[in-house]
């Protein structure tokens, strides 16, 4: 749903927590950058990666909002793009995350990836934000 | 409508362009969080197919700040115009077409 154009602003977002404070945050942003029709993206590291874990999200819950499932499904469907940070096989095997158990349209990226697009967005005139 | 309910903010230039103008698409907002109502709007704007292009978009809400800053600010920055009707206490319709 976001508009696509050369000179479109950029949003990264980085969230390093499972705190609902935090993700919600995270995927309000996200979900009002796409509706400003801007790009936005998503970097999950540490804590984070328990909402990119299939049903993970469905877990944290804020009062008074829908589920935090809901919130990722649209972003996700919304042209969001939303990645994992695998920083090695064996914390991603203690957080019990594997390619298997990531949410459909999740994928493994690591600091270098994000980085990669997030320098040149930046030096553009985007935003990086840390959550 | 125009003449049943109260015109609370105008984001045309071309009012009479609403008058009988066919609702291509409904979304109704009420009790969402935010961003959803604007999210839900900007949804069925990018979804309405061109052929019904000369149709106009109605978005119900009872949100203050979606009705008078982020309903409009969305429409603005796509180019659309809109007007806002007061439905009721806390509640308002709004008309956007392109």
């Amino acid at each position: 749903m976001s508009q696509k154009r050369e000179d479109q602003q950029e949003v990264h977002l980085v969230l390093a927590s499972n705190d609902p404070g935090r993700a919600y945050s995270a995927l309000v942003l996200a979900l009002g950058t796409v509706t400003m029709g801007a790009k936005c993206k998503l970097y999950c590291t540490m804590g984070a990666l328990d909402i990119v874990k299939k049903g993970g999200a469905s877990k944290i819950t804020m009062p008074g909002a829908p589920s935090l499932d809901k919130y990722l499904h649209d972003a996700i469907s919304a042209g969001v793009q939303i990645t994992a940070c695998g920083p090695s096989k064996e914390m991603l095997i203690q957080m019990g995350v594997t390619p298997d158990s990531l949410e459909r349209g999740v994928d493994f990226e690591d600091v270098i990836g994000f980085l990669n697009e997030a320098l040149p967005a930046s030096k553009k005139g985007g935003m990086v934000l840390f959550i | 409508m125009q003449g049943e309910l109260r015109i609370v903010l105008n984001g045309t230039s071309t009012p009479e362009i609403f008058h009988g103008c066919e609702v291509a698409k409904s979304v109704d907002t009420t009790g969402m969080a935010c961003p959803y109502p604007s999210f839900e709007s900007v949804k069925a704007m990018s979804l309405l197919n061109d052929d019904k292009a000369n149709g106009c978009i109605e978005i119900i809400t009872d949100s203050e700040e979606s009705a008078f800053k982020s309903i409009p600010t969305i429409c603005q920055k796509r180019k659309w115009q809109f007007l806002v009707f007061e439905e009721a206490k806390d509640l308002w319709r709004i008309r956007i077409r392109r």
